[in-house]
C-alpha cells in the first residue's frame, strides 16, 4: 500500500463541504497547476520548508547539527542540493524557520484524532474532507481510512482534480463518500497541458462517466446540499484564475459541458494569492505572478456569467 | 530637597487660606452641622526619609514636626515620587495608588477628602464639560448604516408556544415600534446626572433619628431602622413620569441618574466633586448646589460611617482589608453593595401591598419576641414606603393629566392608561400583564433605593409574567386583536428594558481606568425548564428575545437557559440569531448541567434547582429562595503567582503580603510539583484573607445595613423574621469570581516545559526575564519558545489538562471549606466582569508570554494564541468539571460569519458550535459577533459606533465607553469563523 504523506490537518473548516469539517491535505498530485493553492502538496515526497523571515537569531543550533552543511548561518543560504532531509535543523528551531512538509500517519492515528470531534460533525452534518494534493492518488489508503471512519458514522467529502482511473477500487471509494467536489478547470486540452501539466481527457471523461453511470446525484441548488441517502452528491468546482480559467471562451465551454451533463449547481473558488509565499518556502517555481486577491467585482462578474446559464453558484 | 520644600510650601499656603478665608474654612469646619475634619495626616516615604505631618483641627490646618499617632498616613515610594506628587493633579496622584507608588494606612475617606481639597486649592477649577457627553443623536439610524440585521422566519409553533404564529417574530423591525425607537434614541442622547436626592434624604433621616443608636441613646433593631429609613426615603422621593413613559416612576430624580450610596462607596466620589463633568470616560453632570450638599452635608456625615471605614475601625484595620485596598489582589463588592441576588416578584404581584401590610400588622401583633416585632415593623415600613411612593406617582399623573390641553400631546394616551394601572397596583394584586409589569418595575426601582444595584437581578420574567399574558390573551377572540395585543406586550417589555437602564452605577475615575463601561448588571433569565421540569420556553420567551434583538441595548443583561432534553433546536438557533443581530447577547447556559450543579453542590431541591436564574453576570441563584451574594469577591489568581516569584512580595506592593515560600530558584523549587505546591500555598493564604475580609464586611452589613425590603421577597425571611444578611434565606452561599485562570495554567505549564522538561533556563533567570518584561533581545527567543507551547485551549493535551483540573479542584475545595458569616459555603466561578483587564493592568510579565500591564484572558476563555481552531477551544473549556464551578463560568467566543456566509448558514454554524459545546458538557458560552476591523474603526471613530455593544466577561458594555486596555483586550481576542 502506498502510504501518503500528509502536509496538514485542519481541524475546523467551514469551507470544505457542509457543516463543521476536519480536512486532511494529502501530499502528491498529478497536476501541476501554475496557480496551485497548495504547492507544498504537489510533490509526493517530504520537502524542507524554509522561511528565513521567521528567524529570530537565537543561539542557533540549526546549522550546527546539519550533517551535510546544507545551511550557512548567518548568511542564511540554504543549499537544497545537498540537503538529505535529516530534519536536524528543525529540531531546535523555536521560530519555524525550518519545518518539513509531509508527515506520516497511520489510519488508526487519524481515526483516533477525529473521534474526539465526533459531536461537532454529528451536530453540523459535517465530517472529514479529503483534500490535498490529490487524495485519489492513494486509493488503497483512503479506502481503508474511509471504511474505518464510516464504521463510526463519520461522513466523508472528497475534493478531487478528477485525474484518477475510474475502476472498481475508486468507484468503491466514491460510493462511500457523501460529497464529491470535482474540479473543472480548463476545457481546452492544450491549454490544460500548458497550465496544469497534463491533458484533461481523463478528467472530463471521468466526470461524464460518473454522471452517466448514475454513480452520483446532482443537487439542483444549494438547499439540496444535504447528507444524501445513498449516492454521493457531486458539485463541480471552478477555480477562478484571472487570465487563465477566467476567459470567456473557457467559461462558456465549461458552462456548456456541465449543462450537457444536467449539472446546475457549482462552486466558484476565487484565486488565493497566499500560495506564492508557500511556493517560495519550498523553492517551487512561481510562473503565475499575481499577488493580489480578486475584488468583489471580478468575483461577481464570474458568478453572473454562470447565473446567465442558469447555474446556482456559490462563491467560496 | 527643594521639591519636598515645595510640597510643604503648598501645604502652608493652604493652611493660610483656611485661616484667612472663612468660606474656605467651611471645607473643614462647619460647627452648625456639627462637622469638623479633625484629622492628623502623615505624608512619608517607604524609607521614612521625608516626613510631613498635618494637623486639621476645628478649622485650622497646621504642619507639625512630628506626631506619634497619625490617623492616616500616605506612603510614597521614595522622595522623588513624593516631590513629584506635589506637582500633579489629585486624579493623577490617585493613579499612584494603582501603580503602587503610593499606598495609605488609615482611612480611605481621609484620603478622598484630602484629594478633594487639593482639587479646589488654590482655586476651584473652572467648569469644563467633557467632550464625551453624548450629542443629540438618532442612534438607530447610525446603527442601521453600519450593522446589518437579517431575520429568519419560522412560521411554525415550537416549544411551549401557544399563540405566536412565527415565534421568531421575524417580520418585525424596531421601526414598527416608534415609541421604542424614540426612547432608545433619547437614551443615547441623554447626559448622565449625579442624583443626590437619596443621599440627602437618608442623611437627613439618620441625623434626625440617629444611626449607630437612636438619638435618645437606646439601641436600634437594625432591620427596623433600615425599614424606617427606606419608608422616609420613598415617601419623600420625587415621583417622576417623563414624557412618553409607559411605566411610571424612575430610579433617580433624573432622566438618566447616578444613584449615590454614601453609606457604601459614595464617599469615593469626593475627590471628583469639582471635576466629574470634565473627565474623559463616562462623565457626569453635577450642579453646584448638589456638589456643595455632598461636600458639606452628606460626605462629612458618612466619612467615618461608610461600610469600609466601619469595618476598618471595628476589626482594627486587619491585613485582609489592607490587602484589598492595594487594588491588585482582589476586589470586595460588599464595600459597595450586597444586592447580587433575585427577589420573588410574585410576592407583590399575587398579594398587592395592602394585603401584605395587613399581614405584617398581624405578625407584629402576635409576635412576642421584641426583636422580631421590631424587624417586622421594619419590613412593614418598607412596604408602606412603597405604597406612599405609588400614591405619589398617582398624584403626579393626576397633576400631569390636568396640564394636558392638546389631545395630540404624546402623553394624552399614555397617562390615562398609567393612571388606570396605578389605581390597581402596587396596592392590589396585579390583574393583567400591564399591571404586572408595572408592579415589577415599581418594586424594582424601590429595591434600588435600599441597596445599590450591583447585579440585583430580575430572574425569570418570561415565567413570572406568562400567566398574565395567557389571561389577557384568553379575552381576545379575533386574530387581529391578538396581534394588536402582542404588539402592545412587545412595547411594554421594550419600555421595561429602557427603564431598567435609567440609572448608572457610580464609578469613580479610578474605577473608569480599571474597569468602566459596566452597567448595573441586572440579569434577566429566559427559557430552560419550569419549576416542575417542563419546557419553559413560551410565547413570552420569544417576545423577550425579539425585544432584546430589536433594542440591542446593554440592560438588562439577558441570559438564556437552553435545556437540551426539553428545548427545541429552533430555540437554540434563535438564541444564536439574536447574538448575531445584537453582536453580543444573550449569553447561553446549559440548563441541564447547571441544574445538576446547583442540586449537587448548592444542595437545592429539584424544583428550586430548576428555578435557578442568572445573577449579575452569569451566576446561579434559586429565584426568591437563595441569597448567594454571587459576585462579592473578584480574585486575581495571578497575584499569588507573582508573590511566589517574589518570595511573598508582590511587585507593586511594598509591605510583604504573601507567604515566605523561598527564593524563586531551582534550589528552593527542585521539581515542578514544588512550584505548584508553592503557588497553592500563596493562593491559599490569599483565599483566607479574601474570606476574612468578606466576612468582616458581611458582619458590618448585618450590624448596619440589613435589607428588610429585599427580605420580604426572599423565602423564609418573613417566616423567621430574619434578614437575608443574617442568613434568613432558604439557601445561603457566597459567590466568588476567580480571574485569570487561563493565565495561571499557561504560566505554570510554561515553567514545567521550559525549566523542568526542556531545561532551557532555570527559575532564577526566568524571573529575571519576567522582571525586565522580555525586553532584552535574547528574551525574544524565549518568548518564541513559549508561543510554540500548547496552551489551555489548544485541544487534547492530557498533561496540560491535568494541571488545569488540579488547579480548578484546588480552588473549589479551598474556598468550599470556608464558611461565610451566614452559615453558607464559598462557591467559586470563573468569570471576570472587566477585572481581568484591571488586574492585568496591575500585573507584571508572565511565563505564559503575556507582557506587563496587558489584560488577562476573560473568564475561562483560552488565550488568543492557544489555537486558531475553534473546536479546540470548545473542547478544552467543555472539559472543565461543571461540578467544580458552582458559581458558573464565562466562555467568550469571538465568532464572525464569513463575508459570503448567508445569514441562515451563519445561524446554523453558531448553533452547531453551541450545541456541540453543550453536548460535550459545556456550561456557558457567550459571543462577540464583531470583526476586529470594525473594532479598530470604532477606536478611531468612536462617534460612529456609540451603539456598538460587546460582551466583556459576563456582561455587555458599549465598546466606546471602555478604557483602552479593555478595548485592546476585546480587539485582540482571536476571531473565529
Amino acid at each position: 500500500m502506498k502510504v501518503p504523506y500528509i502536509v496538514d490537518i485542519k481541524e475546523n473548516s467551514l469551507d470544505d463541504g457542509i457543516g463543521i469539517r476536519s480536512v486532511i491535505f494529502f501530499k502528491g498530485c498529478a497536476l501541476k497547476c501554475v496557480w496551485c493553492q497548495n504547492p507544498e502538496a504537489q510533490n509526493v515526497n517530504p520537502e524542507l520548508v524554509y522561511q528565513p523571515k521567521n528567524c529570530i537569531h537565537c543561539t542557533p543550533q540549526c546549522f550546527v547539527h546539519c550533517p551535510n552543511d546544507a545551511f550557512n548561518y548567518p548568511n542564511m543560504v540554504l543549499n537544497r542540493s545537498v540537503c538529505i532531509l535529516s530534519q536536524c535543523c528543525t529540531i531546535d528551531c523555536p521560530a519555524d524557520v525550518f519545518s518539513v512538509a509531509g508527515k506520516l500517519y497511520t489510519v488508526n492515528e487519524l481515526v483516533e484524532r477525529f473521534r474526539s470531534n465526533m459531536i461537532f460533525y454529528r451536530n453540523s452534518n459535517g465530517g472529514i474532507s479529503l483534500s490535498g494534493g490529490e487524495p485519489m492518488m492513494f486509493p488503497e489508503f483512503i479506502l481503508n481510512l474511509i471504511m474505518r471512519l464510516r464504521e463510526i458514522n463519520i461522513g466523508i467529502a472528497i475534493e478531487t482534480c478528477g485525474l484518477f482511473p475510474l475502476n472498481s477500487q475508486t468507484k468503491k471509494i466514491l460510493e462511500q463518500v457523501q460529497f464529491i467536489y470535482y474540479d473543472v478547470k480548463i476545457m481546452n486540452s492544450n491549454k490544460h497541458i500548458q497550465y496544469c501539466g497534463v491533458d484533461n481527457v481523463t478528467i472530463l471523461e471521468n466526470l461524464k462517466q460518473l454522471v452517466k453511470e448514475g454513480l452520483v446525484t446532482l443537487p439542483k441548488n444549494n438547499s439540496e446540499l444535504k447528507i444524501p441517502a445513498s449516492k454521493p452528491l457531486l458539485v463541480p468546482r471552478i477555480p477562478l484564475i484571472p487570465h487563465i480559467t477566467i476567459k470567456s471562451d473557457n467559461l462558456k465551454e465549461i458552462a456548456q459541458f456541465l449543462k450537457s451533463l444536467n449539472i446546475s449547481l457549482i462552486d466558484l473558488l476565487p484565486y488565493n494569492p497566499l500560495w506564492i509565499e508557500k511556493a517560495h518556502s519550498i523553492d517551487h517555481p512561481v510562473s503565475y505572478p499575481r499577488d493580489s486577491w480578486m475584488n468583489d467585482k471580478e468575483k461577481l462578474s464570474a458568478a453572473s456569467f454562470f447565473k446567465g446559464f442558469k447555474f446556482d453558484t456559490f462563491v467560496i | 530637597m527643594a521639591s519636598i520644600f515645595i510640597f510643604k510650601l503648598g501645604l502652608r499656603l493652604m493652611a493660610l487660606k483656611f485661616r484667612l478665608f472663612s468660606k474656605f474654612r467651611e471645607e473643614i469646619y462647619i460647627p452648625e452641622e456639627d462637622y469638623a475634619f479633625n484629622v492628623i495626616m502623615r505624608i512619608t516615604t517607604r524609607l521614612e526619609d521625608a516626613n510631613i505631618y498635618i494637623k486639621f483641627h476645628n478649622g485650622r490646618m497646621k504642619l507639625l514636626k512630628h506626631h506619634p499617632n497619625p490617623d492616616t498616613t500616605l506612603v510614597y515610594k521614595d522622595k522623588k515620587t513624593m516631590a513629584y506628587a506635589a506637582t500633579i493633579s489629585a486624579d493623577q496622584s490617585l493613579d499612584m495608588l494603582l501603580s503602587g507608588e503610593l499606598y495609605y494606612i488609615g482611612s480611605l475617606s481621609h484620603l478622598s477628602k484630602f484629594s478633594y481639597l487639593s482639587t479646589i486649592f488654590p482655586t476651584k477649577p473652572k467648569k469644563k464639560l467633557s467632550k464625551n457627553f453624548p450629542p443629540p443623536t438618532k442612534i438607530t439610524e447610525e446603527e442601521e448604516k453600519i450593522k446589518m440585521k437579517e431575520n429568519l422566519i419560522l412560521d411554525r409553533k415550537v416549544d411551549g408556544v401557544q399563540f405566536l404564529k412565527d415565534p421568531y417574530l421575524g417580520r418585525y423591525k424596531l421601526r414598527d415600534f416608534p415609541i421604542l425607537e424614540r426612547m432608545k434614541n433619547e437614551w443615547f442622547s441623554t447626559h448622565a446626572h449625579f442624583c443626590t436626592e437619596r443621599a440627602k434624604l437618608i442623611t437627613q433621616f439618620f441625623k434626625q433619628n440617629g444611626f449607630e443608636r437612636k438619638l435618645d441613646g437606646t439601641e436600634w433593631e437594625a432591620g427596623e431602622r433600615q425599614g424606617l429609613m427606606l419608608k422616609y426615603l420613598l415617601s419623600h422621593k420625587t415621583p417622576r413620569i417623563f414624557e412618553g413613559d409607559l411605566l411610571p416612576g424612575s430610579t433617580t430624580s433624573k432622566k438618566l441618574g447616578v444613584l449615590l450610596f454614601p453609606e457604601f462607596g459614595g464617599v469615593g466620589m469626593w475627590p471628583e466633586l469639582a471635576t466629574m463633568q470634565s473627565r474623559e470616560l463616562n462623565p457626569y453632570h453635577i450642579s453646584e448646589e448638589d456638589a456643595e450638599l455632598l461636600n458639606k452635608y452628606v460626605y462629612p456625615y458618612w466619612m467615618d460611617r461608610n461600610i469600609r471605614e466601619l469595618a476598618r475601625s471595628h476589626f482594627n484595620n486587619p491585613k485582609s482589608q489592607r490587602m484589598e485596598e492595594f487594588f491588585s489582589l482582589f476586589f470586595e463588592w460588599k464595600t459597595q453593595a450586597i444586592s447580587h441576588t433575585i427577589p420573588n416578584f410574585s410576592v407583590i404581584l399575587d398579594n398587592g401591598l395592602n394585603n401584605l401590610i395587613e399581614e405584617f400588622n398581624e405578625r407584629i401583633l402576635i409576635t412576642e419576641n421584641e426583636k422580631k416585632k421590631q424587624y417586622y415593623t421594619g419590613m412593614k415600613a418598607c412596604l408602606a414606603g412603597m405604597q406612599i411612593y405609588g400614591e405619589n406617582l398617582k398624584l403626579e399623573v393626576e397633576s400631569q393629566l390636568k396640564k394636558i390641553k392638546n389631545v395630540n400631546d404624546s402623553n394624552a394616551n399614555n397617562l390615562p392608561e398609567i393612571y388606570t394601572v396605578l389605581k390597581q397596583v402596587p396596592n392590589k394584586a396585579a390583574g393583567n400583564f400591564r399591571e404586572a409589569i408595572t408592579a415589577i418595575w415599581i418594586t424594582w426601582l424601590c429595591l434600588h433605593q435600599e441597596n445599590m444595584n450591583a447585579g440585583l437581578s430580575l430572574g425569570r420574567l418570561d415565567q413570572v409574567l406568562y400567566p398574565y399574558f395567557l389571561k389577557d390573551m384568553e379575552t381576545l377572540s379575533s386574530e387581529s386583536e391578538q396581534d394588536q395585543y402582542i404588539r402592545k406586550v412587545i412595547e411594554l417589555i421594550g419600555a421595561f428594558y429602557l427603564k431598567a437602564q435609567d440609572h448608572l452605577p457610580m464609578v469613580p475615575n479610578v474605577g473608569n481606568k480599571l474597569f468602566g463601561g459596566s452597567s448595573s448588571d441586572q440579569a434577566l433569565t429566559l427559557g430552560g425548564i419550569t419549576v416542575n421540569g417542563k419546557n419553559a420556553v413560551n410565547d413570552l420567551t420569544y417576545i423577550f428575545l425579539k425585544v432584546t434583538e430589536m433594542l440591542s441595548i446593554r440592560d438588562p443583561n439577558v441570559n438564556a437557559k437552553y435545556h437540551p432534553d426539553f428545548n427545541s433546536h429552533e430555540y437554540l438557533a434563535r438564541l444564536c440569531e439574536v447574538n448575531i443581530n445584537t453582536t453580543s447577547t444573550p449569553s447561553i447556559h446549559n440548563d441541564k448541567l447547571m441544574i445538576e450543579t446547583v442540586q449537587k453542590v448548592h444542595g437545592f431541591s429539584e424544583q428550586d434547582a430548576n428555578n435557578w436564574a442568572a445573577t449579575g453576570c452569569v451566576e446561579p441563584t434559586s429565584v426568591g429562595k437563595h441569597f448567594g451574594h454571587t459576585g462579592c469577591l473578584m480574585v486575581n489568581l495571578v497575584a499569588p503567582l507573582e508573590m511566589l516569584f517574589g518570595n511573598g512580595y508582590h511587585p507593586l506592593i511594598h509591605p510583604q503580603v504573601g507567604l515566605t515560600t523561598g527564593e524563586f530558584t531551582n534550589e528552593h523549587f527542585p521539581t515542578f510539583k514544588s512550584v505548584v505546591h508553592g503557588y497553592k500555598k500563596q493562593m491559599g493564604n490569599m483565599i483566607a484573607h479574601t474570606v476574612e475580609y468578606n466576612n468582616n464586611c458581611g458582619i458590618m452589613h448585618q450590624k448596619y445595613h440589613p435589607t428588610p425590603f429585599l427580605s420580604t421577597m426572599i423565602e423564609d425571611c418573613v417566616e423567621t423574621a430574619t434578614d437575608v444578611v443574617d442568613g434568613g434565606a432558604h439557601y445561603n452561599s457566597t459567590g466568588v469570581a476567580l480571574v485569570a485562570l487561563t493565565d495561571v495554567i499557561d504560566s505554570l505549564y510554561s515553567i514545567k516545559k521550559l525549566v523542568y522538561e526542556d531545561k532551557i533556563l532555570d527559575l532564577y533567570s526566568l524571573k529575571k526575564i519576567l522582571d525586565r518584561n522580555f525586553s532584552h533581545n535574547e528574551d525574544k527567543v524565549i518568548l518564541q519558545r513559549i508561543s510554540n507551547l500548547p496552551k489551555f485551549g489548544s485541544g487534547d493535551n492530557p498533561d496540560l489538562m491535568s494541571l488545569a483540573h488540579d488547579l480548578v479542584d484546588f480552588l473549589y475545595n479551598e474556598y468550599y471549606q470556608h464558611e461565610n458569616y451566614r452559615g453558607g459555603r464559598y462557591m467559586v466561578g470563573f468569570w471576570s466582569m472587566s477585572n481581568h483587564s484591571a488586574f492585568g493592568k496591575l500585573s507584571g510579565a508572565l511565563p505564559s508570554g503575556r507582557l506587563r500591564g496587558k489584560a488577562f484572558t476573560p473568564g475561562i476563555t483560552p488565550s488568543a494564541g492557544s489555537s486558531d481552531q475553534l473546536i479546540q477551544n470548545i473542547k478544552t473549556v467543555a472539559a472543565i468539571d461543571h461540578l467544580k464551578t458552582p458559581n458558573n463560568l464565562a466562555f467568550n467566543v469571538k465568532l464572525v460569519p464569513g463575508p459570503n456566509d448567508p445569514h441562515k448558514t451563519a445561524v446554523q454554524h453558531f448553533t452547531d458550535y453551541s450545541k456541540s459545546y453543550f453536548d460535550l458538557s459545556g456550561l456557558q458560552i457567550q459571543f462577540n459577533v464583531v470583526t476586529s476591523e470594525m473594532l479598530r474603526d470604532a477606536m478611531v471613530h468612536p462617534e460612529n459606533y456609540r451603539w456598538l455593544m460587546i460582551r466583556v466577561s459576563g456582561y455587555n458594555a458599549y465598546f466606546i465607553s471602555l478604557n483602552k486596555t479593555m478595548q485592546m483586550e476585546i480587539l485582540e481576542r482571536y476571531q473565529f469563523r
